[in-house]
């Protein structure tokens, strides 16, 4: 039984994509005539089918309602078959539209498709998965939009039917047309309401590394940049995913860093969501990260700042409290450890701190030399002279509290990328892999 | 758009419509933060209480299974005395009936007049042994007189060689009841102490006596029963 609320505000629509492209693509062949009468003659289609058609094509809100209200089964039923026996493109296009339209406004109606799984199994999702993968323009970017609403609207989705359509997503994410990226990113935050279908999108290959990618390097609008962060937004109320997510694919410094920097206040608002998220699901994960890239301080100047949305102050402030609560716990070893996993290695108070060193430098040494491992592979990869010079650094200073590391140093080939760096163009990295090679070779203090 | 001429109503009303449509948007995007939002914490809320209630369900059951299991014992306690009850109970009936039988035969037994002879004078002479005293009186049942007249000379003369001491009796008037099984109470010291060798006095001290012997003629030993000696 529904409940009718006369007074109510209208309900979110479960399924929010919204790109002019596809508008224009759907308009351009909304207006081109398709020969029904002529399929039926050619026994393509049936005359109730021809029927049926004719009853809902051309008509859109309250007229189309009129007519599907009481049949909505039946066209759902219609519409899904037609899509799996006929293969000319234009019909398919049409056929996309008219299922489209139906579900415009009303996606209660996508009942009527996810009834038909009774009868087939596979059905509705497989004719549609078949779309996808069509060679035409229009016809896998129709098909996703109706997958979304579908997959949103289904107490249950179906997996395999998420899976291939985030393998979808990710390839469309790689396009070189701005547009069908923008759809791609919608289709994501629609389907990623669905809590079942954030593990399947974090397991699919190289999903997470397409949005990732977005962000990073592809100087998006802010509209793309808030659409992004929402997604991630929604994937880190997914505890296991908020607690890997950084850690994988090292997201809070760039986060923060557009935070920083961006004008919308709904891009900085959905930024400090998924941070609060990230703080509140998986604390030990990400508390160090966000330390390293001086989050707190921000924090304070984003409470003084004047909002015109009062829940971006409660998450401002939920993250300044925490932040300040472990400030005094987070030693300022695991700020380092951050940050040298991060490899975003900057001049950061424990680098020169000599009392720093004395107390942790067997840290470095732990698990086989683990973490002196990934400072030397810094040395060697990194290209910013910041990071080369820090690491120079690190290595100089551990190596005078641990004399015996000095064979192994060569071994890994760090004493050779030191002399290397003697001769770096940066002033900086010359200076400090100077002072390093001379702790090597085992002198003693400071040049 | 510029500034310069006057706008159209076709172009205001166009850029009304981007501006509502761009509001709309904006509104669309925040109300779907929102429910999202609602909607994670209403999953975490329903877990919680789920789990709660789970948790509430198994205590109460337990605490019924507990219960459940506290009644059966008490049952099972109960039962297993009301049977040793009706065991104990039904055995002593059966002792009741053997000792009410014995007692009928009493009577049979002492009607055999060899025996009886036999039995009384050896029972007054143990009363005399029993009591050791010079003078005793003795209870009788009266028809037994003309016997016990007989029997007594030797009876005396026994006891004086056993115990190198005279003894005299004093017959009582007082006699027993002639339904009885017959024997003597002899008494001494002023009739302070009695020894009464009636058979019906001798029955009822080995009803207690013979006891365990009669339990494991009737009911075997005890199955638990460990010790023998």
């Amino acid at each position: 039984m529904v409940i009718q609320n006369k007074d109510a505000v209208a309900e979110v629509p479960l399924a929010l994509v919204s790109n002019p492209y596809l508008d224009e693509l759907t308009a351009g062949l909304r207006a081109r005539p398709i020969p029904w009468e002529g399929y039926q003659r050619a026994t393509l289609i049936t005359q109730t089918e021809l029927n049926y058609i004719k009853a809902v094509e051309k008509k859109t809100g309250e007229d189309l309602s009129r007519v599907v209200d009481n049949e909505g089964p039946v066209y759902a039923d219609l519409f899904v078959s037609l899509l799996q026996k006929l293969v000319r493109v234009d019909t398919i296009q049409s056929i996309l539209i008219l299922i489209d339209d139906l579900l415009l406004d009303h996606e209660e109606r996508a009942t009527y498709f996810l009834d038909l799984a009774k009868k087939d199994p596979s059905l509705p999702y497989a004719p549609l998965l078949k779309c996808l993968r069509s060679e035409d323009d229009f016809v896998p970017l129709k098909a996703s939009k109706i997958l979304t609403t579908i997959l949103c609207a289904s107490p249950k989705p179906s997996t395999e039917a998420a899976e291939e359509l985030f393998r979808w997503t990710t390839a469309q994410l790689q396009s070189n047309n701005p547009a069908v990226v923008d759809l791609a990113v919608q289709v994501l935050e629609s389907v990623l309401r669905q809590r079942a279908v954030r593990p399947i999108y974090w397991n699919s290959p190289h999903a997470m590394d397409a949005l990732v990618k977005i962000l990073k390097t592809e100087a998006p609008t802010p509209q793309m940049q808030y659409q992004v962060i929402y997604c991630f937004w929604i994937l880190t109320f997914d505890t296991e995913i908020a607690q890997e997510l950084n850690r994988r694919y090292d997201v809070i410094p760039p986060l923060v860093e557009i935070a920083k920097s961006a004008i919308k206040e709904k891009v900085i608002r959905v930024i400090i969501s998924t941070l609060r998220n990230l703080v509140e699901k998986a604390p030990e994960a990400n508390l160090a990260a966000m330390a390293a890239v001086k989050l707190l301080t921000f924090t304070e100047n984003l409470s003084t700042r004047k909002w015109s949305d009062g829940e971006i102050l409660e998450d401002v402030n939920y993250l300044k409290a925490e932040l300040e609560e472990n400030f005094q716990t987070l030693t300022t070893f695991e700020v380092y450890q951050a940050e040298l996993l991060s490899g975003r290695l900057i001049w950061s108070p424990p680098h020169q701190s000599d009392l720093f060193w004395t107390k942790n430098w067997r840290e470095l040494k732990k698990e086989n030399y683990a973490l002196l491992r990934i400072l030397a592979r810094l040395l060697s990869t990194a290209s910013d002279p910041v990071v080369l010079s820090v690491a120079a650094n690190d290595i100089g200073q551990y190596v005078k509290r641990d004399p015996s590391s000095k064979k192994f140093l060569q071994e890994l080939g760090v004493k050779q990328r030191i002399m290397e760096l003697m001769s770096h163009p940066d002033q900086d990295v010359r200076y400090n892999s100077v002072n390093a090679s001379w702790s090597l070779i085992g002198g003693s203090g400071r040049v | 758009m510029s500034f310069n001429k006057a706008l159209n109503d076709e172009e205001v009303f166009s850029e009304m419509r981007k501006m509502v449509a761009f509001i709309k948007q904006e509104a669309l995007e925040k109300a779907r933060e929102i429910k999202v939002k609602a909607d994670e914490e209403f999953n975490i809320e329903k877990a919680k209480l789920v789990r709660q209630e789970a948790i509430n369900i198994d205590a109460a059951f337990q605490r019924k299974v507990k219960q459940a299991d506290v009644q059966r014992r008490i049952a099972q306690s109960n039962n297993i005395n009301k049977s040793r009850m009706t065991l104990l109970l039904t055995r002593q009936q059966m002792l009741d009936d053997l000792f009410a039988e014995s007692r009928t035969q009493l009577l049979t037994v002492t009607k055999d007049p060899t025996r009886y002879e036999k039995f009384l004078s050896d029972s007054i002479l143990q009363a005399f042994f029993r009591l050791l005293e010079s003078e005793v009186t003795i209870q009788y049942r009266k028809a037994d007189k003309a016997l016990i007249d007989k029997l007594l000379p030797d009876v005396k003369a026994r006891y004086l060689e056993a115990t190198k001491q005279a003894i005299d009796v004093q017959f009582l008037d007082d006699h027993l009841p002639a339904d009885g099984a017959g024997g003597v109470i002899v008494a001494g010291n002023g009739g302070r102490t009695k020894c009464n060798n009636t058979p019906e006095a001798r029955l009822a001290i080995l009803e207690e006596d013979m006891l365990p012997l009669v339990r494991d003629m009737l009911f075997g030993q005890s199955p638990n029963r460990r010790f023998f000696n």
